[in-house]
């Protein structure tokens, strides 16, 4: 049985993308099979940080929800990308699959107008994590609260949710820690993301865990080296020996347990 | 539009105007003991009457009629792996936005005039 793990915040551009993407890479590269899907389907990206170009973009989680297609006939393979000490990690078993959604206004549009099958995407999860011969399914949400996030907290092994250090985040974020809870999702990470540098990160951790009463599996630094990289791709790949990366290797090996 | 294409169009909206079947909004108001049942089936996927009569910590009668209230609001389906019979929550189609769902029965009345 592969573990599910959602990647959520209540609010708009917190860093569930790029952690979302991090932790796919650094999963895959100790050897698991890591598929990872984008259920934010009105306003997909996570692509991007793996360097899917919408031309190369043949099928798509939109694709499978209209009845087009098999879900992991949408799955990219993208551990090529992967690299262990200057080797394959596919020689070592691991890979990464992703499943985008839609970029295509039209695609968008349609989904938005019409709706779909929500059984399908919960046979989705199933059945992908089966013919892929998955270890782990990590999915990016859209923020906020709306029937497919529900469905992934719901199927979700682990919930991650990341905030920032913002009294607007803090709010949110007690709103989705009450779902969650309500929906018995087994176990409930916090991430803070784009903490000033200059602050104390373990002791905002520490206040953080406190707040909400529950676990904090890190607290990353706002980071130039991130923003120059504008999601241009995976950070931990581009660079391994980076302390953010090691933050991100730390929440890694949580979700591991 | 073609009148056939337009009776189907009005059919499948009615249709989807009946659908029963369990939206993820609605789990959060559920009372606990069924909320708890179905988050726990949800996870599970499909489980068996022995399933879910364990889970309940009751005999397999009052899980059957537990499920049979589930089903009886649209909740859950019996589905049927090969004869042996198992069950599986019934997720509510995700509605799409903008156009009113009666807006097919609304023009036919127009047309029709
Ligand atoms: N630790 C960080 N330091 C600096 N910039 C960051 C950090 N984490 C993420 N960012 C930047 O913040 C922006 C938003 O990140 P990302 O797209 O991952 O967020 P998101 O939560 O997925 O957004 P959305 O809600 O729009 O899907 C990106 O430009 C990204 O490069
Ligand atoms: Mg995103």
């Amino acid at each position: 049985m592969a573990k599910v793990v959602s990647i959520h915040s209540f609010r708009g551009g917190t860093g569930k993308s790029n952690t979302t993407a991090n932790l796919t890479a650094i999963i895959a590269q100790t050897g698991k099979r890591v598929g990872v899907i984008d259920t934010d389907i009105q306003s997909p990206g996570i692509h991007v940080l793996f360097n899917l170009e919408e031309e190369n973009m043949d099928k798509s989680l939109n694709d499978y929800l209209w009845g087009r297609c098999p879900i992991e006939e949408a799955a990219y393979d993208c551990s090529p990308t992967l690299k262990v000490g200057g080797g394959e990690v596919a020689v070592m078993g691991g890979g990464m699959y992703l499943i985008p959604s839609s970029i295509k206004a039209g695609d968008i549009a349609r989904v938005l107008r019409e709706g779909y099958d929500v059984n399908l995407l919960h046979d989705g999860f199933r059945d992908l994590t089966r013919r892929l011969n998955l270890d782990y399914l990590l999915i990016d949400t859209h923020p906020g609260l709306n029937e497919e996030t529900l469905l992934s907290i719901t199927l979700s092994d682990v919930l991650v949710i990341i905030l920032r250090p913002d009294q607007q985040d803090f709010q949110g974020t007690a709103v989705t820690v009450d779902v969650a809870r309500k929906l018995d999702v087994p176990q409930l990470l916090l991430v803070v993301n784009k903490v000033l540098p200059r602050y104390d990160l373990e002791a905002v951790g520490r206040q953080v865990a406190k707040t909400f009463d529950a676990e904090v599996a890190g607290v990353l630094p706002l980071s130039e080296d991130v923003v120059s990289l504008a999601s241009g791709g995976i950070f931990a790949l581009r660079y391994p020996d980076h302390p953010l990366t090691q933050r991100y290797r730390q929440i890694a090996a949580k979700i591991m347990g | 539009m073609s009148p056939g294409l337009f009776d189907r169009l009005n059919q499948e909206m009615q249709a989807r105007d009946k659908t029963p079947g369990l939206t993820m909004s609605d789990v959060l108001v559920l009372p606990e003991a069924e909320r708890r049942l179905l988050n726990w089936m949800m996870r599970a996927d499909e489980v068996s009457l022995a399933e879910v009569a364990d889970r309940l910590q009751a005999d397999e009668t009052a899980a059957r009629a537990r499920l049979a209230e589930l089903m009886e609001k649209g909740y859950v389906r019996e589905i049927d792996i090969h004869g042996d019979v198992r069950y599986r929550v019934r997720l509510a189609p995700k509605r799409g936005r903008e156009i009113p769902l009666n807006i097919w029965s609304a023009l036919d009345d127009k047309v029709d005039k």
